[in-house]
């Protein structure tokens, strides 16, 4: 693979990669509501 | 008495359902041929930013939209969207989009859909051993044509009952069991064929070129494209296809969260997720093994009519160069990946539509299903018998396109401006276990709403252009057809405010 073509594709699938991983340990980490909050 | 007590066994549940909405399809064909078609890896610029500017506020809109109308008991989108503003008529009105949508894609989709499940079938049978690439490609053709065989409707019509049988199943007992399954397998086969696709040595196998011909191709940046008005407009497209916003579907499931459950951090949770199947998964399995096998200039030929032909046409033969067994295991993978992609979404396009009956006729959770399921079949039998004559396209080009654009820019106006950013801002950030930006607040008053502007403004000569030249009569007839659904929705969203009146302004579930 050519220089350019590599750097952007890490960049962009290692940036989205960070993201998704970042946002679904911050969930898994998140406390559970309480269920007096349910919507009707 | 409620009628209407769904609600999410868990949130991770909740995140994957949400994403399993998002990722469809186009996440595997669409994405990659968008991106070699607009500039190579400098079309992820344009797609970036697009995500950024429009994609996560639009998330964050209808997520808090759709809590903010659970909370007084709507849970689709007629009623979410009067809700935000109870003074005018026309907003409940609007919000038909959101039903239609969902009904009019679901049409199409489901039979979409079916042939993934056939070609599982296929490969599971070992029927395209042997058959040769014009083979391949002829099965397709006849396939779709319904010529000699009606397999394309037995499989449509198993596909309808699946979904109908999830959906009446309810939410955590059938779409987020659906999700839960789904997800973890698409991601499975999603690796595995990334793997086998980056990995792909030339010369073996009857391979021409490495996988990494293809990623090259793929990635190779062109920055002269970025100052190009219709590459923005396809960035802009994508984003809306993938994160399937501007449908309705992602306020009829967020309806169903908690009053104090967080929606920003779950929002932006699934909402990467999707870019990780899309950006990750999506650009490492078409077109690195397509290239690998037929090199560059027959894909972008191929490519011209979009990922479609690419995928059911042409991969099934080049897994059959892997031998019966790898070949059979990389066929079902592919084709079990995008049926998972597929299932989850349109189970997304069923919830609205049982959610309005529920809430306003007082319908019980099995009867809306399978009247969504009825629906769907006398909706989509005309995508079924004239594909040829493009009624699946013109459902896809009013439905799943222009409806999006309009749809989107109403509620965003209406959230951001009726509404009061104030008062919407508030609403995003209540319970969020995350800190959002102020930056978005700014973004979601005024850039979101020019760039759907922008959006809407750059499609209205095409849809000029598609108006007077409906091209045949089949055309004509599938435009009736869905001018007549919206009406119909129209009327009933009519005679349930009418009922509301009567019932003191409320949804019938909750009388």
């Amino acid at each position: 693979m050519s220089t350019p073509a590599l750097l952007t594709m890490l960049l962009a699938q290692g940036t989205v990669t960070f993201f998704t991983i970042y946002f679904l340990i911050k969930v898994l980490r998140s406390p559970t509501p309480s269920e007096e909050t349910e919507n009707p | 008495m409620s009628n209407n007590q769904e609600s999410w066994g868990s949130r991770l549940g909740l995140i994957l359902a949400m994403a399993g909405n998002a990722v469809g399809l186009g996440n595997f064909l669409r994405f990659p041929v968008q991106a070699i078609q607009n500039g190579g890896g400098a079309f992820i610029i344009p797609y970036l930013v697009c995500f950024l500017l429009m994609g996560i506020p639009l998330l964050w809109v209808e997520w808090a939209t759709g809590r903010f109308g659970g909370k007084k008991g709507n849970h689709s989108t007629p009623f979410i969207l009067h809700e935000l503003d109870p003074g005018r008529a026309i907003w409940k009105y609007i919000g038909v989009f959101g039903i239609f949508t969902n009904i009019a894609v679901a049409a199409y989709y489901c039979y979409l859909e079916s042939w993934t499940l056939n070609y599982v079938w296929m490969f599971i049978q070992g029927s395209f051993n042997g058959m040769g690439q014009e083979g391949v490609a002829d099965y397709f053709g006849s396939y779709i044509s319904l010529s000699g065989s009606s397999t394309a409707i037995y499989f449509w019509l198993l596909c309808l009952f699946l979904n109908t049988y999830i959906l009446s199943r309810g939410l955590s007992g059938g779409v987020e069991k659906a999700a839960k399954v789904g997800m973890p397998m698409l991601l499975l086969f999603g690796l595995f064929l990334a793997y086998k696709g980056i990995t792909l040595k030339g010369g073996e196998f009857g391979a021409i070129l490495d996988g990494t011909v293809g990623l090259n191709y793929l990635w190779t940046p062109n920055f002269d494209t970025i100052w190009n008005t219709k590459v923005w407009l396809a960035a802009a497209g994508q984003i809306f296809f993938t994160l399937s916003v501007g449908m309705g579907s992602i306020q009829c499931y967020a309806a169903y969260v908690r009053s104090k459950q967080d929606i920003a951090l779950n929002a932006m949770s699934a909402g990467w997720m999707n870019e990780f199947v899309e950006v990750v998964l999506g650009s490492s399995i078409l077109i690195p093994i397509a290239i690998g096998y037929l090199g560059v200039d027959r894909v972008v030929e191929l490519t011209q009519s979009g990922g479609l032909g690419l995928g059911f046409k042409t991969l099934p033969y080049l897994f059959t160069q892997w031998g019966p067994l790898m070949g059979a295991v990389a066929g079902i993978c592919w084709f079990g990946l995008l049926f998972f992609a597929g299932i989850t979404s349109s189970l997304a396009m069923g919830t609205p539509v049982m959610a309005f009956l529920r809430d306003e006729f007082g319908w019980k959770r099995g009867p809306s299903a399978w009247t969504f399921g009825l629906i769907i079949l006398i909706l989509g039998a005309p995508t079924v018998f004239f594909f040829n004559e493009g009624v699946f396209d013109e459902y896809d080009y009013w439905a799943g396109t222009v409806s999006l654009v309009v749809f989107a820019f109403f509620e965003v106006i209406l959230f951001a401006w009726v509404f009061g950013m104030d008062r919407g801002w508030k609403e995003i950030n209540e319970g969020a276990d995350m800190r959002i930006p102020v930056f978005f607040r700014w973004v979601i008053q005024y850039v979101t709403p020019v760039i759907l502007l922008a959006v809407l403004l750059a499609s209205i000569p095409d849809i000029l252009s598609k108006i007077q030249n409906p091209g045949n009569v089949y055309i004509v007839g599938a435009r009736l057809l869905l001018l007549t659904l919206y009406a119909g929705i129209g009327y009933a969203v009519y005679v349930a405010y009418r009922r509301r009146v009567t019932n003191g302004g409320k949804a019938i579930h909750n009388k």
